[in-house]
């Protein structure tokens, strides 16, 4: 077990012993008795101190004081780490547009990942998902990755993983082509403080990055193709496309079951990261099922985001010219040549402690039973 | 405010063993009785009951049908035949219920000893033909007057069971409703309320030809403080803290005797007939007996 922020540890510690310590050395006022004759006995100061120890007041110490180490406990935010591995792994999956098969970068995945490692997939975006077998249908044909956002992710992930090895190994498993690369790549890749592995995968071929035609776009149809009318009609902040964010109030009144999603490829998501719009190639051409729903009316279409957007949803099915990049591979493979030490990525302070709850609600029932012992010990003084 | 536990009962079984023990008495009374109903009390008032006493030389004015005409044959004088009376004498128990009756807590045995005391001298009187009557000086004031009916012994005793000993009401405002009717007033306190108007409303009574008992109502533990208690307060006057120490208990039991001596003097020297009677020390009928026929009581100071 170890701490986030041990130094509520000592400050429980200090104020629990602050607490042994009044209990022990402050004397109590003695209770004041009926006497109807008081007035004959002379008017001395009331002086009289009473020190008792009684089974009572021991246990109220003690629950006084668990509270407190449990309060002081929680404060700390314990977190259990799990048993210790020597090299644990950082696996960047590129999904996106760039790999000619992804069933490829699955596999290499599947036999890359050990339990208690971190797997990022990566596409228009990075994110972490829990196995090799999340990685299918997730890019559409025109998402273009960015190996930035991807090394961010893996230091994010870095931090998570620091408490359960010695050493981070960042295996990326990419084409690495050029249209990955930006000119925060090389910048980013450095403050991973280590070497990165790389597992190529084929590149999607540049002779089949072409323009195919369209052959159906519904965007303010009645129903779109491929849609089924959602149970409950929502709406939804934002839509990305192709690189484009289109912040708005959209509402959704379709969605894409799971069989309309095989064999297409999503080329729009809403903000949540449910599919907006898919193409799929039919022959010579391919067709767009898109849900967006960007009416004419209003001046939602006289900004440029939008416009950008039915522009792009628009467009002939296009497939991006991947080329592997050799200099950017060298750079992602590069490092100083040793693993990554988890020492090098510091703590997430901001980690949740599912116990920290679990202590303070013990706590507080300590300080009931605190409370109600204390009344019963008072009424009992009374009725002596 | 602080109801003494009392007896569900709440009627003379609870006194019975106490009202057995005190059977037959009769309560002397200690001057003769400016009342003219007919009792067992020697009267001050002469008439023309068969009991003789003297005879008085005729003056203008009396009846003639009192003229012993056989002497007036013998002596050729007019006399008139005196009898002595015999009259009942009313009595009111006045009873203290302050806070400090209340005393010790728990056991609250000086109240306990004031409703027995108070139950018996009702019983005494009441047996003896005379109009008995109680007023309760606390807050609110209690009053049961003076009468000769039966069951006043129960209603008494069941009055007082439902009486709450608390606040600080005086005694004198009640001595004073009692010395408006009765003959004999018997005061039951521990005297530390107004002490000083209760005497003078006393020796009022007492000035007017009547009998007054102060019945001084001591707890054992107000003798004898226990080690247990540390620091006092007043019940009455709460502002009052004191602490008892070693040497402050040996001051108190000093101060609280001369108090007591002092007291029991200017009550004697009244003419009132003043009783201290301790807690748990003596048997109740034994002190009842004593406090109807005059005598001195074992646990009197002094």
């Amino acid at each position: 077990m170890t701490f986030l922020a041990p130094g509520f540890l000592l400050a429980a510690g200090a104020a629990a012993c602050a607490v042994i310590a009044l209990h022990f050395i402050v004397t109590r006022r003695p209770r004041s008795m009926p006497f109807p004759t008081a007035r004959f006995v002379p008017d001395a100061p009331v002086a009289a101190r009473e020190r008792s120890l009684r089974l009572s007041d021991l246990l109220l110490l003690v629950l006084r004081v668990f509270t407190i180490m449990l309060v002081g406990v929680a404060l700390a935010r314990p977190v259990l780490t799990p048993a210790r591995e020597k090299v644990v792994r950082v696996i960047v999956a590129d999904v996106s547009g760039a790999v000619a098969d992804i069933a490829d970068v699955r596999d290499s995945a599947r036999s890359l990942m050990r339990p208690g490692d971190e797997l990022i997939a990566l596409d228009t975006s990075a994110r972490t998902v829990r196995s090799p077998d999340s990685l299918s249908n997730r890019a559409g044909s025109r998402s273009v990755a960015s190996l930035s956002a991807a090394m961010l992710a893996a230091l994010r992930a870095g931090q998570r993983v620091r408490a359960g090895a010695d050493s981070i190994e960042l295996v990326v498993v990419s084409p690495v082509v050029a249209t990955e690369r930006d000119r925060a790549t090389t910048a980013i890749r450095q403050q991973w403080p280590g070497r990165a592995r790389l597992v190529p995968v084929r590149a999607m071929p540049a002779d089949s990055s072409d323009l195919r035609p369209v052959e159906a776009v519904f965007l303010d149809s009645a129903r779109p193709g491929f849609a089924v009318p959602r149970n409950r009609i929502d709406t939804v902040g934002a839509v990305v496309a192709d690189g484009n964010v289109v912040v708005g109030t959209f509402e959704r009144r379709w969605r894409f079951n799971g069989d309309s999603l095989k064999g297409a490829r999503v080329i729009a998501r809403w903000v949540d990261g449910d599919p907006a719009a898919i193409e799929r190639d039919s022959g010579a051409t391919c067709s767009k099922s898109i849900l967006i729903p960007l009416d004419s009316s209003g001046d939602m279409v006289l900004r440029p985001g939008v416009a950008k957007l039915r522009a792009s949803l628009s467009a002939p099915c296009y497939r991006a010219p991947s080329s592997p990049d050799t200099a950017l591979a060298s750079i992602i493979a590069g490092g100083s040549g040793k693993l990554a030490s988890t020492a090098d990525f510091p703590a997430a302070t901001d980690s949740a402690s599912p116990i920290s709850r679990w202590l303070i609600g013990l706590a507080i029932v300590l300080a009931l039973a605190e409370m109600v012992l204390r009344r019963r010990a008072s009424k009992e003084e009374q009725g002596q | 405010m602080r109801r003494v536990p009392h007896d569900g009962g709440g009627d003379r079984l609870m006194y019975s063993a106490l009202l057995d023990a005190i059977r037959g008495l009769r309560w002397r009374a200690r001057r003769a009785s400016r009342i003219a109903v007919p009792g067992i009390h020697p009267s001050r008032v002469r008439g023309s009951s068969a009991e003789f006493t003297e005879y008085r030389a005729y003056r203008q004015g009396d009846d003639l049908r009192r003229i012993d005409w056989k002497l007036f044959a013998r002596s050729n004088r007019a006399h008139v035949r005196i009898s002595e009376e015999r009259a009942v004498t009313p009595t009111y128990i006045v009873v203290d219920a302050s806070a400090s009756m209340g005393f010790p807590e728990g056991t609250t045995s000086k109240w306990y000893l004031l409703q027995q005391l108070a139950v018996a001298l009702t019983a005494v009187a009441h047996a003896s033909g005379d109009p008995a009557g109680i007023i309760v000086a606390g807050n609110p004031r209690v009053t049961i007057h003076p009468r000769t009916r039966r069951g006043l012994v129960t209603e008494v005793s069941r009055m007082l069971q439902h009486i709450d000993v608390s606040g600080s009401a005086p005694v004198a405002p009640a001595l004073a409703v009692a010395a408006r009717s009765a003959s004999r007033v018997a005061i039951i306190s521990d005297f530390l309320g107004d002490l000083d108007e209760t005497l003078q409303a006393a020796r009022q009574i007492i000035a007017s030809g009547r009998d007054v008992y102060a019945l001084h109502i001591v707890a054992a533990e107000e003798m004898e403080p226990p080690a247990t208690i540390s620091v006092v307060m007043d019940p009455e006057a709460e502002a009052v803290h004191r602490s008892l120490s070693t040497d402050t208990r040996k001051e108190y039991v000093r101060a609280f005797g001369a108090w007591r001596d002092g007291m029991a003097a200017r009550w004697l020297a009244s003419g009132a007939a003043y009783r201290q009677i301790i807690t748990e020390k003596e048997p109740v009928s034994n002190v009842v007996r004593r406090i109807v026929r005059d005598e001195p009581i074992a646990s009197l100071a002094g």
